[in-house]
């Protein structure tokens, strides 16, 4: 039973990186309606931007905040470079998913050029296991945590209380009428971007965080655990999104206590199948109700 | 060099068999099948498990596999083929049922990603990170060649290989069974107005991708004598997907050309660039970069790739009425039209 709770406990560590990312994907679907492949890129770019900061100072804000600052750069150059220059020339869906596609080549061979293919090791202290509760969790994992939540309600209050998060819901939810009552759509889409990449960013340092070493494809491999914790939320849905990365973590974690750890993703890959089959729609209500053909 | 060459025409004929099997659900349905390279591995996985021995207990190594039939080269060859199909034809069964282009993707890519990890951990079914090894040559206790000849003799083989496909491809693009293809990429509705079941279509269509990737992985597993999971990765179907989107999709022809372009031309040339700073992984970065970039290019300039798909016009009252394609009295004219 105690091993039970120690798997819960990580799995809420786990939970905390996957909401972050999740969340950032959500957001920027929400706005785009196109699933972003090159999202783990995002989480990448950030593990290897707090390293390179972390080889320099062992300050864990200052990681933080690099990995923040090149994530949401990253997706703001997504934006710019990749969405906005083919939806005006009336792209589809499709094209946009095999331009991320083709951003999410690039990004993992840029990097794996300038650091090559080789697993980096992520400096960080290595500190003892703490009781707290029935759970046991490391100075590392408590720090995880905290800046999960910190981050999410953060974005929690800019959603639902600032004159930006209205607008924000009014462009997920009809870009045409929001533009028409004078919301300026196209900022909003940016910020939705930048937020998005910064996010997405944090996630990646603090998944590099508990990895301790990774190579350029560390996002990528997370992408599977990403897309089931969206599609169990509704995708789309930033609260669903938090609910999908709680069941997604605990159901991986507590499984690696019983079964080989190695399959650890492919427990994200049953769940995801399971909610495929009996609820597509995802476990919050889904707001993409209305854009199925 | 001469061997060099023949080494690269090889893949890359493999690579262009590849290609023709992304295209079939891409090119001719508009399904993104980011799965595709596991039905590669899938291919090369079981030709040998049926080309092998039985696996025998070692020792010192925890790995084994399953099967091990001694079956001879085509019988296996046709068997891994075979599967591999039933491998898609399971996966897209779960994938083609929400017919939305970014969920097939999700799913895809997510089955794809799982039976990575499966494969490589598991060390009863497909010898795990240690893969398997020791294939024998096809046909040679027969042929009796030395590794000169007998590499010429499998790029004939390959090439002809090839030829097969792009043969058995095109009759299928242009049968009725194609055309209901194309009719649901234009337009799913009209084509289920008209008593197309899209479902089945879109699935026997997936399979058949399915299936023609794990044939050009049976021949490549046969060829380098081994697979393990390191001669896959996920990564690489967006390789492919370069090469037919630069070819230009639903063009089995400019398909090949993509292929040779994106997997033979480009990785060899960047081959040529100086390893920096001990870092020997940078010739191939910049290789995938550029087939990156080639994408975005390709799609932004030209999105039709470099041979535009052959259009079609149907004429005759058959169009007007809307029967189905067998019962037409003057059939399709090929080739007519811009």
């Amino acid at each position: 039973m105690s091993l039970f709770f120690v798997g819960v406990g990580s799995g809420l560590v786990t939970a905390a990186i996957i909401a972050l990312s999740t969340v950032g994907m959500s957001l920027q679907y929400s706005v785009t309606r196109t699933i972003n492949f090159a999202h783990g890129e995002l989480m990448t770019i950030g593990a290897y931007a707090a390293y390179v900061v972390a080889r320099h100072t062992s300050n864990v804000l200052l990681q933080g905040a690099a990995a923040v600052a090149v994530g949401g750069a990253l997706a703001w150059a997504f934006n710019r470079l990749l969405f906005r220059p083919f939806t005006r020339r009336g792209a589809g869906a499709l094209t946009l998913f095999v331009l991320t596609i083709a951003a999410s080549l690039i990004v993992q061979n840029v990097l794996e050029a300038i650091f090559s293919g080789n697993f980096v090791n992520y400096p960080s202290s290595a500190s003892a296991a703490y009781r707290v509760g029935p759970f046991r969790w490391t100075l590392t994992d408590i720090l995880t945590m905290a800046a999960a939540v910190v981050a999410l309600l953060a974005l929690h209050f800019t959603i639902r209380r600032t004159k930006f998060g209205k607008a924000q819901r009014a462009v997920a939810d009809d870009m045409t009428l929001a533009r028409t009552t004078g919301v300026r759509a196209r900022q909003i889409v940016d910020l939705t971007w930048v937020i998005d990449g910064g996010v997405a960013g944090l996630s990646g340092m603090l998944l590099a965080l508990q990895v301790g070493s990774f190579t350029p494809s560390l996002g990528f491999t997370f992408l599977l655990v990403i897309f089931s914790a969206a599609i169990v939320g509704g995708i789309g849905q930033m609260y669903g999104a938090m609910a999908g990365a709680l069941i997604v973590g605990v159901v991986m974690e507590v499984s690696a206590v019983y079964i080989p750890p190695d399959y650890k993703e492919t427990m994200a890959f049953l769940i995801l199948i399971v909610v495929l089959l009996l609820r597509p729609q995802g476990i919050v209500a889904a707001l993409s109700e209305r854009t199925v053909r | 060099m001469i061997n060099y060459i023949v080494s690269v025409a090889i893949i890359g004929s493999v690579a262009a068999i590849f290609c023709l099997g992304v295209n079939v659900s891409w090119g001719w349905v508009g399904q993104l099948d980011l799965a595709f390279y596991a039905y590669v591995a899938l291919g090369a996985y079981f030709v040998s498990v049926l080309e092998l021995a039985p696996a025998v207990k070692q020792q010192n190594l925890n790995s084994s596999y399953i099967l091990g039939l001694n079956w001879p080269f085509i019988p296996a060859v046709l068997g891994a083929t075979a599967l591999g199909a039933a491998g898609a034809f399971i996966v897209g069964a779960i994938a083609l049922r929400r017919l939305r282009g970014d969920y097939i993707a999700i799913i895809t890519a997510s089955t794809a990603l799982a039976l990575a990890a499966v494969l490589s951990q598991d060390s009863s079914l497909f010898g795990g990170y240690i893969g398997l090894y020791g294939l024998p040559q096809p046909f040679n206790t027969s042929l009796h060649l030395g590794p000169r000849p007998y590499s010429y003799f499998y790029l004939g083989m390959c090439l002809v290989c090839l030829a097969l496909v792009y043969v058995i491809l095109e009759a299928l693009y242009r049968s009725p069974f194609g055309r209901s293809l194309r009719a649901i990429r234009e337009d799913d509705v009209a084509a289920a107005a008209f008593g197309r079941k899209l479902y089945w279509l879109r699935l026997r269509a997936y399979a058949l991708g399915g299936g023609v990737g794990a044939f050009g992985g049976a021949l490549l597993a046969n060829y380098l004598g081994a697979w393990n999971p390191s001669s896959w990765n996920l990564i690489e179907v967006t390789l492919l997907l370069s090469a037919v989107v630069v070819g230009g999709r639903a063009n089995s022809r400019g398909v090949i050309i993509g292929a040779v372009l994106v997997l033979s031309v480009i990785p060899e040339v960047t081959r040529l660039v100086p390893i920096v700073g001990g870092n020997a992984d940078i010739g191939p970065a910049i290789g995938n970069i550029l087939a990156g970039l080639l994408i975005v290019a390709v799609l932004r300039f030209r999105p039709s790739g470099l041979l535009r798909e052959r259009r079609t016009v149907h004429t005759g009252p058959a169009v007007s009425e809307g029967i189905t394609p067998q019962h037409r009295p003057g059939g399709a004219q090929e080739g007519v039209g811009v």
